[in-house]
């Protein structure tokens, strides 16, 4: 009786590799996890064109219904995209398996701790460099193909896609050349800073307008230092605020060379009517007031913001640094409207610009 | 009998309207300028109404931003305190807050005096944690805040500087932007009126 089965399976699979209808890429796996709730159980894929671009589309299809998923980048391999599957096992699919070789090399199917299916797609070009999309789609009857999930690659990126990225050449601003410039994009890390009505938070925006005031400084030849270029503590999580701020001033007076610590930040109050940009600098230094003034004027200048005045504070920064400071309350981010405009990766870019005016009209007059 | 009940306590409600409206503030009339701190009239309503009390009453100015935080307006309160308690009044009145539309406050909601302490010219007002903790940030909103303890406390002469603490201790800053290390001296760059 064993062996008259064990014969019928034989055959059956003679008969299959015969007539050649067996995909390679999937073949009965012996180690097949029964701990998953789901299971891969499908796999294609092709290239097409739609709309002048070339596409790669995987296909993989996934037994046991809806299946959890995440993508992710990581930074020492920006050429690889990884696709998480919770709960899945790989089933019969091939663990490794050659793709079209034009948009994506090869895929990687890596079964991970705690039931965890890591679909690593191998690109030609950094993930960043390319659209892509994930879905996942019904099981097709006429198609024959089960639930699945779907990943798609474009070869290219369009330039609307790099949206967010802001864009792609800076203004190049005259008379920054050899310029030593300080920016600290105000709170980071466990200070979240002030939080708008619609959950914009003041480190996030103070960072998008700080690294595009950089990437414009630093295309006009000035050499700047950053207190922070993510999203962290300058001195650490939770420090008091007397080392955090500290440690800011510090990165700016490490290097006697520097010239001018400009500080970014969005205003907030409880009231959401209040509106409008401001400047500060601390009041016995005459440079710190020149600084803050030429900055205050070329945004207001170049928005339409309400001007609050460039005005004295006791600001920590502002106090303890060695050099002309001034802290730039750019928009209150506690009112709706100038909420939105500090999300806005445009508005982000054209305050940086006016900010960088700014700086150059300050060194003209000093 | 009922009607006569009804009469009465309708007298005793109208008593105690009358009586708080002695404590109501006054704003400076008019937006013009800056008004002077002598108005001895509701001083002079205020003592009548409590007489007998060992409390004394004063007529303190108390600072409150504007709705736009364009800057603090100093308005006349008439509070009922012993001589060693005003401080303390002072702030608590700040907390308490203003009906007036145009202005508003910046206090968390939660959050509490715990005391005032004066020692030479430097007042030293401890918080409780919500000061900081239901502080909605901002530079505007942290100079609002101190800005209002600083200057209604330093309209007391003998008080030249504020240290601002919480829950006993000496704090750096509020949000991140005022260099609070030092005890602050009054700001008079704030006050619009």
């Amino acid at each position: 009786m064993g062996i008259a089965i064990n014969k019928m399976r034989y055959l059956l699979a003679a008969v299959i590799a015969l007539t050649g209808l067996f995909i390679l890429t999937v073949s009965p796996s012996a180690e097949a996890e029964a701990a998953s709730a789901h299971e891969l159980n499908y796999f294609q894929y092709e290239t097409y064109t739609h709309e002048g671009r070339d596409w790669l589309r995987i296909e993989l299809g996934i037994k046991g219904g809806r299946a959890e998923f995440a993508s992710d980048v990581r930074e020492l391999t920006p050429q690889q995209l990884h696709i998480s599957l919770l709960n899945t096992s790989r089933g019969g699919v091939r663990s490794d398996i050659a793709l079209d070789k034009k948009i994506a090399k090869y895929l990687t199917l890596r079964q991970t701790a705690d039931n965890t299916l890591d679909i690593m797609v191998s690109l030609n070009k950094p993930v960043a460099d390319q659209a892509y999309k994930l879905y996942t789609a019904e099981a097709d009857k006429k198609g024959k193909k089960p639930y699945r999930l779907v990943i798609e690659i474009a070869a290219d990126k369009l330039t609307s896609e790099y949206e967010a990225d802001g864009p792609k050449a800076p203004d190049t601003l005259k008379g920054l050349q050899g310029r030593r410039i300080v920016l600290d994009p105000g709170h980071g890390g466990s200070d979240s800073g002030a939080r708008g009505p619609g959950g914009l938070l003041e480190k996030d925006a103070a960072l998008a307008i700080a690294k595009n005031i950089e990437r414009i400084l630093r295309s006009s030849g000035a050499i700047v230092t950053m207190t922070r270029t993510d999203d962290r503590d300058v001195y650490g999580p939770l420090a008091s605020d007397r080392n955090e701020l500290q440690a800011r001033v510090d990165v700016g007076n490490a290097d006697p060379g520097n010239e001018i610590f400009v500080s970014i930040h969005c205003d907030a109050f409880t009231s959401p009517t209040a509106h409008g940009t401001s400047a500060f600098y601390y009041q016995p230094s005459f440079r710190g007031k020149l600084l803050a003034e030429s900055i205050h004027n070329e945004i207001v200048a170049a928005t339409d913001l309400a001007s609050r005045g460039a005005k004295a504070a006791r600001f920590y920064v502002l106090r303890n640094s060695s050099m002309p400071a001034t802290l730039i309350e750019t928009a209150f981010i506690s009112n709706y409207q100038e909420e939105a405009l500090l999300g806005n990766p445009e508005f982000q870019y054209k305050i940086a610009l006016a900010v960088c005016r700014g700086i150059c009209q300050y060194f003209r007059m000093r | 009998m009922k009607l006569r009940n009804i009469l009465i306590l309708a007298l005793v409600l109208l008593c105690t309207a009358a009586l708080a409206g002695c404590d109501k503030e006054k704003l400076p009339a008019g937006s013009s300028g800056s008004e002077p701190l002598s108005s001895s009239s509701s001083l002079a309503a205020g003592s009548s109404s409590v007489s007998g009390k060992s409390a004394g009453v004063m007529n303190i100015k108390v600072y409150y931003p504007d709705v736009n935080a364009v800057g603090l307006v100093g308005v006349e309160k008439t509070v009922k305190a012993a001589e060693a308690d005003k401080y303390r009044a002072a702030v608590e009145a700040l907390l308490a807050g203003t009906e007036d539309k145009r202005l508003t406050t910046v206090f968390p909601k939660k959050a509490k005096l715990l005391k005032v302490t004066v020692s030479g010219d430097t007042a030293r007002v401890d918080f409780d944690k919500n000061l900081i903790k239901g502080f909605v940030g901002g530079s505007t909103g942290e100079e609002m805040l101190v800005g209002s303890v600083v200057n209604t406390l330093t309209e007391f002469p003998e008080i030249k500087k504020v240290q601002l603490l919480v829950e006993g201790k000496e704090i750096d800053s509020l949000s991140g932007h005022l260099d609070l290390t030092r005890p602050m001296t009054r700001m008079d760059e704030l006050i619009t009126r």
